[in-house]
Order: structure tokens, then C-alpha cells, then sequence
């Protein structure tokens, strides 16, 4: 059998993570900056709880579709035990498709690929209106529907609550005194989240939202985001730190208790379009970078997507060894959001009580920041996502490689 | 399954004629070879057992080995008993239950559909009726002489060949289905007492006149068993046959061939486990709300880490046993990396050296030993200084008595008693337990370091935890002074040999063998107390093969690896 010096780490590295532990256990100083790395186990929109903020819950696209039916029909299809057949009629009445590509998923969740050409012979075998559908599930399905293609179906545009609390999480982030900026959880003003104005009525924002039922929900489990703090001198106060993000290529792994498992060695995906870096401080505790850039992979269940967060700031309490929670402030693009929207497909929406064409209208109504120069429309929106995270070790491939022989 | 499927009752009736057949064959085959008889002296002296029953590993490797890996074995198995601390001792002691009996018959069953069916039979029967064999009988006759070999671990005689032959054809007309035949005798023949038992013939010593000793297919079983934990190969067998096995330089031949083969590992990774206990952790469940690291892989991961680092230091590296108790280097995955809170890279098992500030140091400090020697929701040192006295000194700790009021130790929210130390010391105000206790508590006192999970914790209920100990008067402030102590104490490493001497004869210590464990014990530490040399010493020691407990006055010596025959 193969030896690997100190666990396939650089030494020093290693040291320098197993020295949190000790210095925690005994309460000695930390000789040398140390690190710290946390798995995020679930990013989610936050939703402040509030329940005079929504008029009503927004509609979703099932519910639009029966309001255009005839009375008869519905009549027939209004009730809850009917859902599933509304559904149907939906599909069939508004030519969705949700077809095999013949294709297997890709490794750990992810997208198959298929080539445009592959894509257009779906498309006219299935009698799929040219140009349009996306690759959906995983790859495994070539879908057309509502989400897909939002702008198709028009009529299912209306129906969007407006959430219209005077609180919600979020930070300021343009340093200016707006009417439509809100209060934040500790009573600061200014705090820019146009996105909880678009999409915080919605049925599952209202309901999975509320950290303290998100902060239980693991998302994007085989592929979490990657937190690691480096040049830690204090864990407490530090004002140089280095904060760089990454995808995961392991998957979240469940402890006996079924929570996320501590400690476990997670591979760092080498895509570097989900690798991030800044410098922050840490002050009581708690972590603040700068802004910057930064895109964080999606992967759940049906969908790999990512969300892309410009001019983003991370605050976030931190407690080495334990865990870290707190949020991701910055102005969400609206590409992707409408990506996870494109991918969730209609069966999504369905599940989630949603209309993807309605969402989108306004995300893009209210989107505050980054305008195109030739368009002048914004392609950006401020948001607040919050996050929960345990501590891990992260292995990074050139440190799996590092491994000789004693 | 492609194969035939006989009915229970068929089997059952035809299976059980053969068995009563083959314990005559056993017993007639046990005093066929006695040359002479013993001598006066010889009769007083105990004879020592001649039967041992597989173990279920031994069983699932010995199956493997006939008829290949691909063969599923599937049932349940008779349990094996545990005599002084090792399963292989009482190998000797368990028999055959009605009820084990049937258990083992429907595995047979299953091991002879699979063996016969389409898939397998070109491959392990190799014939079928034609038209010079219309019936199969020469089928039969030859697939029971070959097959038959390595299940009795002894040729057929020609009279079993005859009833076996007769029995399968007698069985296919039952069932209109040669191979149906066959499936019956296989699963009879596999279910019976020369199979499911390692059995020691008594023969004249042909290098000892007027001594006994066991004939030379019980040799090979006795060797393959103990160096492999699996059946005879070809080569070994054919030693068997042709005599070689009974001279001192032929067994030294085959015992030096078995263990310079990988399957040697195997043998002593078998030893471990039972020596270790480690088969108690495919059972050992914790409290998934205390320990929410220790997920149900974590155990049977513990039990492969332990048997790893124990195959890679002893036998790919020729190390020390000692060292077991010392070192740093240890197996590792990422299923037990959590537990240890430690970075690690590699997608499967590889030695890791820990970090010299790491607290874990040697045997005492995996997962494996910690876990086991637990409660579900809490660390024992008792239990744990229990297990250290009794699995790896061969001492005994009187078991507690039935009215001992366990509520200090057991309240871990006592706010009076914040460390098990603490807790311990309460309980031990009455003299009656502390007398036991002593025994115990000061060295599982240095592992409370670790829960019982076996995680690190320097503290508990925010104290700082006490691992001062002592063992046999040797002091020490951590574990790992408590290895160092272990490693320095001659009970340990005269423990381990007198196991692997127990192991290897599939019985408890007779009164007469000190003088032999202590050669034994002497060679382990002239040979740098290295496993390979101890389990040779064993194989080549005459009394390995005897047939009687050696006599009082024996004074043991060693063994002539240069012996003639």
C-alpha cells in the first residue's frame, strides 16, 4: 500500500488544518495563519417573515391556464384532486413537450451534452417549433414549455405579487437612500433586494424561504460550494484574509444524523469559472469581503445551472470548527436566473406552484443595476441570499497529486 | 436460475442418506490409518480435539476456491463461539445443531443450483450424458473424483465414488434431470459432516517410531486453514498425495510456498480479526444524534483500517508487532476521515503518517478498538481497559456483579462529575468494584480522550480531560505513553503468540503446552517479534500435527527445520 505524506496535503497545509481543531481543544495561540473551509449546504433567496408583505400568493402558471378555460371546463379542473389533470390538459392544450434525448446524465449531476444538430432532429421529430425547447433534465429530456420559453406563452405573464414588507434581508448595496429600498432584520435602511420584490410572494419563497426552514433543506447536494478562508491569524479578528470560493466535484455527504457530515474531504472541481477569490476581514467573528464577481454552481436533482452574483459581498458569521452562516449580497444576473428558471422546466413549476413567464417579467421589470450600453436595460438585480455551511477539507487536485511514497 | 430445482423433500430424504454414508466415512477413515496402537504412555496423555467447524469466513473462501468467486453463497450461517477470547478456538467446541444443519443444507442447495446451472456447468462440471455415457455415470464418477477432492480435502474412496455415482443417477431418475442428479449429491456432499468440518486422522508418525500424528490431507487442511484461512490448493494437496507433507523438509516446502504467496495476507488479516474481535463491529451501532459522524459505513470502514495498517506493517513491511502500539502510520479513506477530522486526498485506502502533534498514536488510538469497547452514546474505560487486559494481555477480568448501581457513571450531565475520571472515582467508593476497577480504569482512563466514537476531545463538559494513567506500574500522561508501556510489556507480544498458537490449533491452551508457549514466545522476540517467523514456528513445531497433548515432562525445543523423513 501507497503512503501519502499527511493525507495527500502539502505538510504545511495540513498542519495548519489540524492545528484548528487543536487550538480550539486547548485555547493556545495559533503559531502560524491558519485556514478554514466550509461546504455550503444550501444558498437560497431569504425570505424575511412577514405576513402582511403579500397581497396574496402569485399565481402560478396552472392556475392562469384554468382561469382561461371555459367555465365548464373549469369547473371541472378547479378542484385540488384535479391538479394532475390539469397539468396534462395543459400541456397537451399548449403543445408542451417533454421528450428523451436518449442520452444518460453526466458525472455527479450534471448536464449531458448534446450538439445543436442533435438538438434540431429532436426538434422535428417531436414536431417541436423550430429554434425552439432546451436540453432539460440533466440532458436526459429535450423540453419545450413555459419555461423553456416563457416568452410563448404570454398570457401566463400576470398573476405576479409584488412583495411589499418594509423588511427584508439584504445589505446596502449602492450606498444611496432609494423609495423601494427596504429595512433591514436589525433596523438599518437602505437595503437594496429587488429580487425578494419579484419573487417573494411566490408559493415556494413563502414557504422554503424562511431560514429557519432553509436552513434545514441541503441543495445543489452533489456539487455544494466550497468556502475557504486562508491567512487566518485570529480567527476572531483579522483584518487580511483571503476568501476563495469553488464548486465541489464530491458530493455532500449525510451524516448518521442525516445532517451534512463535517469533516469530510471534498474534492475542489477545477472549473475555473466557479472559482472566486477576495480579500475580506474578519471582525467579532464575522467575515466581510469586497465585492467581487462570483458564479456558484447549481446542481439539484433535475437541473445544473449556476447563479451569478456581481459586485457581491460575502458577511457571514463564523465559528472555526462549528460552522458559518450567513449571506451573499450583490446584484443577481438576470441570465441566470432565467437559466434556473429555463432548466426547472415546467414540471418545476408545476411542483413549485410557479409561473416561470411571470417570474421573469419581473425580475427583468425590477431589475436595478448593470444596463446593457447598447439596450440601456438592466441585466441585473439586486438580491440577499443566505447560506448555512459545515466545516470540511477541501482537496484540490494538485494536492491529491502530491501524495509519494514514504 | 437456469439450473434444475429439486424439491425440499427429494433432498431432504436423499441428502440425509448420504450423511449418515459419509459420518461412517469419517469414522472409519479416522482409524483406518492407525498403523499401531498407542503406547501406554501415549493413551494417558489427552488426546486433543479432532474436529473443527469452518467458520463462516473459512466456508465463504473455501467455496470460493473449489467452484470461483462468482458463486454466491447466500444463508445464514450456525454462530461461532468465542473460547478465550478467539472464534477459532472454539472451532472445536461448537457442533452441529438440527436446526444449523438445515441452514447449512439450503446454502449447499444454493451453492449446487448455481455450480450445475447453464451458466457454470461447462465450466465446473465439464460433461455431460452422451452416447457412450447415456446415463452419465462416468460424468458423475469423474466431476464427484475431481469436486470431491477439494470438498473432503481428501480423495473418495472408491466406495464413496461408487455411492455418489449411484446416488446422483438413483436421484436424476427421480427427477428426470441428470444435472437435477447432481445438484442432489453436490448439495448432500456439501452439507455434510467432512465438508463443513476440518478433521485430524490419526496416523503413525512415520519420523517419530511409535509416535502419532495426523495423516498428511488433515496436515494440509490444518495448514491451508491457518496460513490462508481457506481451503487446500492443488499444489498442497498434491503434497498430500504424494507424502511429501509428512516429512519435515516437504512441510517446510509448502508451509514457505503458502506463505510467500499474497494469500498469506489473508491468513493473517483472518488471525487479526478474531484475535481483535473485530467482527463486532459489523454489529456496533452508535447514537446517531451524539455521534452523528459515525455513519453506518464507519464501522465495517473501522474494522478494514485496522486490518490494513495491521497486514501492511506485519506482513508487506515484516515489522514489529510491537510497533503496532506506537505508530503513527495508520490505513486511511474518506469514509473514516471525518472521524478523524484529518484532510484526505486519495479516492481509496492508503497509509497516511500522522502529524506529530496528532494525539493518536498506535492501535489503541483507531476508531476499531475505541468504538468497540463502548457504550452506544458514551466512552468506557472499563470497557476499554477490559478489552486492553483481556484481548491483548490474555488476562482475565472478573465480570461485575449483577446489583452494581451504574447511575454516577452512567449520568454524563452530572454536574457534580464532569469527566468520566470524575465519575469513575464516585462510582469506585465501593471496594467491591474498585478491586476490579483497578485493573481497568487507569489505562482506559488515558483513552477518554476520545468519545465513543473514537473522536478526539480534550474536553469534556468543558474540563479538560486527565489522561494520566498507569499500566503494571508504568506510568504515563497520554496515549500515547500508553502504547510505549504496551509495547515494553512481555504480556503483550506473549499473548499474541500464545493466541496465534491457540488460533492455529483451533482449541483452548492445554496445561501441558506452557513449556511450548514459552519456546514459542522465546523465537518471537529472537526473530524481532515479526508475525512471519511467529506463525512458521508454529507450523513447523510437531506439536502442531499432534495428536495428543504433549506429555508433562516434555521440555520443548525447537522444532529441526532440517528434520528428515
Amino acid at each position: 500500500m501507497k503512503d501519502m505524506i499527511s493525507h495527500g496535503l502539502d505538510r504545511r497545509v495540513a498542519a495548519g488544518l489540524l492545528a484548528v481543531g487543536g487550538m480550539m481543544a486547548v485555547g493556545a495561540s495559533a503559531p502560524q495563519p491558519q485556514s478554514f473551509s466550509f461546504a455550503l449546504t444550501n444558498i437560497y433567496v431569504a425570505a424575511y417573515e412577514d405576513e402582511k408583505a403579500c397581497r396574496a400568493l402569485s399565481l402560478s402558471s396552472s392556475d392562469l391556464f384554468l382561469k382561461s378555460l371555459p367555465p365548464a371546463e373549469r369547473e371541472k379542473y378547479g378542484a385540488p384532486d384535479k391538479v394532475q389533470d390539469l397539468h396534462k390538459l395543459m400541456g397537451q392544450r399548449l403543445g408542451f413537450k417533454m421528450v428523451p434525448t436518449g442520452k444518460v446524465s453526466g458525472p455527479n449531476g450534471s448536464m449531458a451534452q448534446l450538439s445543436d444538430a442533435e438538438q434540431d432532429a429532436l426538434r422535428q421529430k417531436y414536431s417541436i417549433p423550430k429554434g425552439k425547447g432546451i436540453v432539460a433534465f440533466l440532458g436526459t429530456r429535450f423540453a419545450y414549455d413555459s419555461c423553456t420559453n416563457p416568452d410563448d406563452f404570454p398570457f401566463m405573464q400576470k398573476g405576479n405579487e409584488e412583495y411589499r414588507g418594509p423588511i427584508a434581508y439584504g445589505i446596502d448595496l449602492d450606498r444611496l437612500a432609494n423609495k423601494d429600498d427596504y429595512v433591514s432584520l436589525d433596523q438599518k435602511p437602505g437595503v437594496d433586494n429587488q429580487l425578494i420584490r419579484a419573487v417573494g410572494c411566490t408559493f415556494s419563497t413563502r414557504d422554503f424561504g424562511t431560514p429557519k426552514v432553509a436552513d434545514e433543506v441541503i441543495t445543489s447536494m452533489s456539487s455544494p460550494t466550497l468556502v475557504e478562508l486562508s491567512g487566518v491569524d485570529h480567527p476572531a479578528n483579522d483584518d487580511d484574509v483571503t476568501v476563495r470560493l469553488y464548486a465541489s466535484a464530491s458530493p455532500l455527504e449525510l451524516s448518521g444524523a442525516g445532517k451534512p457530515l463535517a469533516w469530510a474531504s471534498l474534492d475542489v472541481d477545477p472549473d475555473r469559472r466557479f472559482m472566486a477569490q477576495v480579500k475580506g476581514k474578519i471582525r467579532n467573528g464575522e467575515l466581510l469581503t469586497e465585492p467581487f464577481d462570483l458564479r456558484l454552481r447549481l446542481r439539484e436533482q433535475i437541473i445544473d445551472s449556476y447563479r451569478e452574483v456581481r459586485q457581491a459581498r460575502i458577511q457571514a458569521k463564523i465559528k472555526p470548527g462549528e460552522a458559518i452562516e450567513g449571506g451573499i449580497y450583490g446584484y443577481h444576473t438576470l441570465a441566470s436566473i432565467e437559466d434556473n428558471y429555463h432548466q426547472s422546466t415546467q414540471v418545476g413549476a408545476n411542483l413549485t406552484r410557479m409561473s416561470c413567464p411571470a417570474l421573469i417579467k419581473a425580475v427583468r421589470r425590477y431589475a436595478d443595476a448593470f444596463p446593457d450600453p447598447k439596450t440601456g436595460r438592466n441585466t441585473a438585480i439586486s438580491s440577499a441570499l443566505r447560506f448555512k455551511g459545515v466545516p470540511v477539507f477541501l482537496i484540490k487536485p494538485q494536492q491529491v497529486a502530491q501524495g509519494v511514497q514514504q | 436460475m437456469s439450473g434444475p430445482v429439486i424439491s425440499s423433500r427429494v433432498l431432504r430424504a436423499l441428502s440425509a442418506v448420504t450423511a449418515l454414508c459419509s459420518i461412517g466415512a469419517i469414522l472409519m477413515a479416522a482409524s483406518a490409518g492407525q498403523a499401531d496402537a498407542p503406547t501406554q504412555q501415549q493413551a494417558q496423555q489427552p488426546q486433543v480435539p479432532k474436529f473443527r467447524r469452518l467458520t463462516e469466513a473459512q466456508y465463504r473462501a473455501t467455496i470460493a476456491d473449489i467452484f470461483g468467486p462468482d458463486i454466491k453463497v447466500s444463508g445464514r450461517f450456525e454462530p461461532d463461539m468465542r473460547v478465550g477470547g478467539l472464534l477459532a478456538a472454539g472451532t472445536s467446541a461448537v457442533s452441529l445443531t438440527p436446526a444449523g444443519a438445515e441452514q447449512y443444507e439450503q446454502i449447499a442447495r444454493g451453492i449446487a443450483e448455481q455450480v450445475v446451472d447453464a451458466k457454470h456447468r461447462d465450466r465446473l462440471v465439464g460433461c455431460a450424458p452422451s452416447a457412450s455415457d447415456p446415463q452419465g455415470a462416468a460424468c458423475a464418477a469423474d466431476f464427484f473424483k475431481r469436486v470431491g477432492l477439494r470438498i473432503y480435502r481428501r480423495p473418495l474412496t472408491d466406495g464413496e465414488v461408487k455411492l455418489a455415482v449411484a446416488q446422483t443417477l438413483a436421484a436424476a431418475a427421480t427427477v428426470k434431470d441428470f444435472h437435477g442428479g447432481l445438484v442432489i449429491m453436490l448439495t448432500a456432499m456439501l452439507s455434510d459432516l467432512p465438508f463443513l468440518f476440518q478433521t485430524d486422522r490419526e496416523v503413525a508418525d512415520p519420523s517419530a517410531p511409535g509416535g502419532r500424528t495426523i495423516d498428511a490431507w488433515s496436515r494440509a487442511s490444518k495448514l491451508s486453514y491457518f496460513l490462508w484461512n481457506s481451503t487446500p490448493d492443488e499444489q498442497l494437496l498434491q503434497a498430500a498425495a504424494d507424502g511429501s507433507l509428512m516429512t519435515q523438509a516437504g512441510l517446510i516446502r509448502q508451509v514457505d510456498r503458502l506463505m510467500a504467496l499474497p494469500r498469506f495476507e489473508t491468513g493473517v488479516r483472518s488471525f487479526f480479526d478474531d484475535f481483535l474481535q473485530l467482527e463486532g463491529m459489523m454489529s456496533l451501532s452508535k447514537d446517531g444524534i451524539i455521534y452523528p459522524a459515525f455513519r453506518s459505513s464507519a464501522a465495517p470502514a473501522a474494522r478494514e483500517q485496522t486490518l490494513r495498517t495491521i497486514t501492511t506493517l506485519l506482513v508487506e513491511e515484516n515489522g514489529d508487532y510491537r510497533d503496532l502500539f506506537t505508530t503513527r502510520r495508520v490505513a486511511m479513506n474518506r469514509q473514516l476521515s471525518p472521524l478523524y477530522r484529518i484532510p484526505y486526498g486519495p479516492r481509496d485506502w492508503s497509509m497516511i503518517t500522522l502529524p506529530d502533534q496528532d494525539p493518536r498514536v498506535g492501535l489503541l488510538t483507531q476508531i476499531s478498538f475505541l468504538a468497540l469497547h463502548s457504550h452506544e452514546g458514551r466512552s468506557s474505560p472499563t470497557l476499554r481497559g477490559k478489552a486492553l487486559r483481556e484481548v491483548l494481555m490474555c488476562e482475565h477480568v472478573p465480570t461485575p456483579p449483577a446489583n452494581v448501581n451504574f447511575t454516577i457513571v452512567q449520568d454524563t450531565s452530572n454536574p457534580a462529575f464532569r469527566t468520566t475520571r470524575e465519575r469513575l472515582k464516585a462510582h469506585l467508593d465501593d471496594e467491591e468494584c474498585a478491586s476490579c476497577h483497578k485493573l481497568t480504569d487507569p489505562m482506559g482512563l488515558t483513552l477518554d480522550s476520545f468519545d465513543g466514537a473514537g473522536q478526539f476531545r480534550p474536553t469534556e463538559n468543558g474540563v479538560p480531560i486527565d489522561t494520566t494513567g498507569m499500566l503494571d506500574k508504568v506510568p504515563f500522561t497520554d496515549s500515547a505513553g500508553l502504547g510505549k508501556a504496551l509495547h515494553d510489556n512481555p504480556k503483550v507480544t506473549q499473548c499474541v503468540a500464545q493466541s496465534a498458537w491457540r488460533y492455529a490449533a483451533g482449541r483452548a491452551l492445554l496445561p501441558s503446552e506452557e513449556p511450548l508457549m514459552a519456546s514459542l514466545h522465546e523465537d518471537f522476540a529472537h526473530a524481532g517479534f515479526r508475525i512471519r517467523p511467529l506463525f512458521r514456528r508454529i507450523v513447523i513445531d510437531p506439536q502442531f500435527f499432534a495428536v495428543r497433548a504433549p506429555a508433562a515432562s516434555r521440555i520443548a525445543g525447537k522444532p529441526s527445520s532440517g528434520r528428515k523423513g
